[in-house]
């Protein structure tokens, strides 16, 4: 059976998180596409490819930060679920908050995981290794 | 003048421009209450009592049946009846008054009410004496025709004089609120009273009284004159006292000298004889005298009350601005430090990469400065974990778990990783009670780990104990190490201080402050027992 290639949309306002998790994917080998969205409204356009941007096809892999400007996670998240072609996409809270109401509000949307993204080093490494085992034994929705 | 001088100062002036301009519709009242009989004197009124003479046939009334007989002896006695009515009533008001005075001192603690008290209730005792006398309900050696003006002359010259010394002594002393004035107040009592009780004693016991009614001089009760002058010398005594004390109750005192001195005048000018026109209203004027202080007193007890419930009102709006403020204050700090953390998070980031890329390529000089930045990194963001930890301190929390204090002592122990040849002693009180788990377990930690961290020795001890105290329990955590001089005692208790450098011993200095904040927020307390070489041994309070 055929790998379908999964796209990687980063949904993350802070710049070193971001090369933080490219560097990451770089490190473990991860040849997956990644995409990078600098907040909610922006990671809406991208799949859709409104606005100029270049359209990501599906299955994609979401990573979101919630503290965002403009659209923040959960708000995307929301909006994600009500979207016809983007709600099977799977989903990930890759965040600095800690507080509870996040955490039930990100697992009310069906997020995957949730995780905080203090612990940098080894156990950030690890989440990304999941991540990339996630994608290997889990069977996406082919289109 | 000193800065506390200058603040009393301050706070006094207020409270007389709260209270103070003088009660004129007060004054104005008692004014026109004590000229009006004067007034309808001079119209023609009469309020005098006819002279009785017994004009009754003594056979006839041997006669009479015995009600009759009855009635006419009723009859016989009235003028000396309604004298005695006037001079009870003015007995109670001032014996009412006196009680008004003296529990407006258990509440206000001002020496101008007791003293006040004193005079009123010797006046009443001496009132009472020569009432008592007059109706011969106590046997006197004089007639009452001698005995009546002349107790009356004594008992009016002494209550002058009585309130003359006790606004003198006022006037003098320097803390109206002192507890020697208790005192003070005690023996003055004693002393009055015991004076009142001899004067009266003694003119009941002499025969023969000197002559004191001249009906056909101008001066028609001589005896008088002492007293009226007193009472003339009184105002500017009085006034003096108002305006060093203003309240009701002095301003009364002055209000009150414009019936004493209309009564007295009524006596020396008016009165030629006994229960005539101006007798009468003198006596019906002492009532008022006596009456006016007691208003006062009164006025007083509701402008306390009044300004009681202005400064509760107060206290509850600062305690309200507090409150928010200091809401504020947790969030701010919980916020800062949480954004603060972002930044840090990315240089944290940055530098590991470039280390990591680095690895091998850089000399030792760039690797040391590199590793350097890492490690202040790393204190940066512990001391806003310690600032973060500290705003958060003592929130209440709704965790109720209850859990034994030995075991907790434990918990905390795994927790800490104690290196090798440190051991954690445990009390068997300790392990003897059941006490929340939330905050102690901070607290706790915080001040074993400390006594681990700042230990000098390759081994050491730590003991942990409790006693009980009252409502609450006394935890104290000893250990072994180097100790604490004194004249750290206070600073070890400071956000952010440290005793030594930071490269030395890590620490974010905030550990203690927050053991501190946490004990203060249960209404604890907390004290550091220790010197150089003595180790170290921290006891708080902390509620059952």
């Amino acid at each position: 059976m055929k790998l379908k290639t999964v796209n990687v949309l980063l949904v993350e306002d802070d710049d070193v998180d971001a090369m933080g998790v490219k560097r990451a994917f770089k490190r473990n080998k991860i040849a997956n596409p990644l995409f990078h969205a600098t907040d909610g409204v922006i990671a809406l356009e991208m799949p859709r490819g409104e606005n100029g941007h270049k359209k990501i096809s599906l299955p994609c892999m979401l990573l979101i930060d919630i503290n965002m400007p403009r659209m923040n996670g959960l708000e995307f998240l929301t909006e994600v679920r009500k979207d016809e072609v983007l709600r099977p996409c799977v989903s990930f809270v890759l965040t600095t908050s800690e507080r509870d109401e996040d955490i039930f509000a990100a697992y009310n949307l069906n997020v995957a995981g949730y995780s905080l993204k203090q612990k940098v080093g080894d156990d950030f490494m690890a989440m990304i290794n999941m991540l990339d085992a996630y994608w290997r034994i889990v069977e996406f929705p082919g289109v | 003048m000193t800065q506390s001088a200058k603040n009393s100062e301050v706070a006094r002036t207020a409270e007389a421009s709260d209270l103070l301009t003088f009660p004129v519709r007060f004054f104005t009242a008692v004014l026109i209450a004590s000229i009006l009989p004067l007034v309808l004197t001079l119209f023609g009124v009469d309020f005098g009592l006819s002279v009785l003479t017994i004009n009754y046939d003594f056979n006839e009334f041997g006669n009479l049946p015995q009600n009759a007989r009855l009635d006419a002896l009723f009859r016989l006695g009235r003028n000396a009846l309604i004298h005695g009515l006037l001079e009870w009533t003015s007995v109670m008001v001032a014996f009412l008054a006196a009680i008004l005075a003296f529990s407006h001192f258990a509440i206000k603690k001002e020496l101008v009410a007791p003293i006040i008290g004193v005079a009123l209730f010797c006046c009443g005792i001496m009132d009472a004496f020569h009432t008592l006398a007059s109706l011969r309900l106590i046997e006197a050696v004089a007639h009452s025709v001698e005995v009546i003006p002349y107790s009356w002359a004594l008992a009016r010259g002494f209550d002058a004089m009585i309130i003359i010394v006790g606004c003198i002594i006022l006037l003098r002393s320097r803390n109206e609120s002192s507890r020697s004035g208790m005192v003070y107040v005690g023996v003055i009592t004693l002393v009055f009273a015991a004076a009142a009780y001899f004067l009266i004693a003694y003119t009941i016991s002499i025969e023969s009284l000197p002559q004191t009614q001249f009906p056909n001089a101008f001066i028609t009760r001589p005896y008088d004159v002492a007293p009226l002058v007193l009472y003339i010398v009184a105002i500017p005594l009085f006034w003096m006292l108002y305006k060093k004390i203003p309240s009701y109750l002095t301003a009364s005192l002055v209000i009150a000298l414009v019936p004493y001195i209309m009564l007295q005048a009524h006596m020396v000018f008016g009165s030629s004889r006994l229960h005539d026109s101006h007798f009468n209203i003198a006596h019906t004027l002492k009532i008022l005298a006596y009456f006016v202080p007691f208003i006062g007193l009164t006025l007083d007890y509701v402008h306390a009350h009044r300004q009681q419930q202005q400064a509760q009102a107060r206290l509850k709006r600062t305690l309200g601005n507090l409150k928010l403020s200091n809401e504020d204050l947790e969030k701010f700090a919980y916020v800062a430090s949480h954004d603060l953390k972002s930044p840090l998070r990315a240089i944290d980031n940055l530098s590991a990469w470039i280390a990591e890329d680095l690895d091998g390529k850089i000399d030792p000089e760039n690797q040391k400065q590199l590793n350097t930045l890492r490690s202040r990194v790393n204190r940066m963001e512990n001391l806003l974990d310690g600032l973060l930890s500290y705003s958060r301190a003592g929130l209440e929390t709704s965790d109720e778990t209850r859990v034994n204090a030995g075991q907790l002592v434990k918990d905390i122990s795994q927790t800490l990783n104690v290196p090798k040849g440190f051991t954690i002693h445990c009390g068997p009180e300790v392990e003897a009670i059941d006490i929340r788990r939330m905050p102690l377990e901070q607290v706790l930690h915080n001040l074993i780990s400390n006594a681990l961290k700042h230990h000098d020795g390759k081994t050491g001890n730590v003991w942990i104990n409790v006693e009980t105290e009252g409502y609450f329990y006394v935890f104290s955590v000893k250990d072994d190490g180097p100790g604490i001089a004194p004249a750290y005692h206070e600073k070890i208790f400071e956000m952010f201080q440290t005793l030594k450098r930071r490269d030395e011993v890590e620490g974010s200095g905030m550990g203690l402050s927050l053991v501190k904040k946490i004990i203060r927020r249960q209404e604890g307390q907390i004290e550091v027992k220790s010197d150089v070489g003595q180790g170290t041994t921290f006891r708080f309070t902390w509620p059952k």
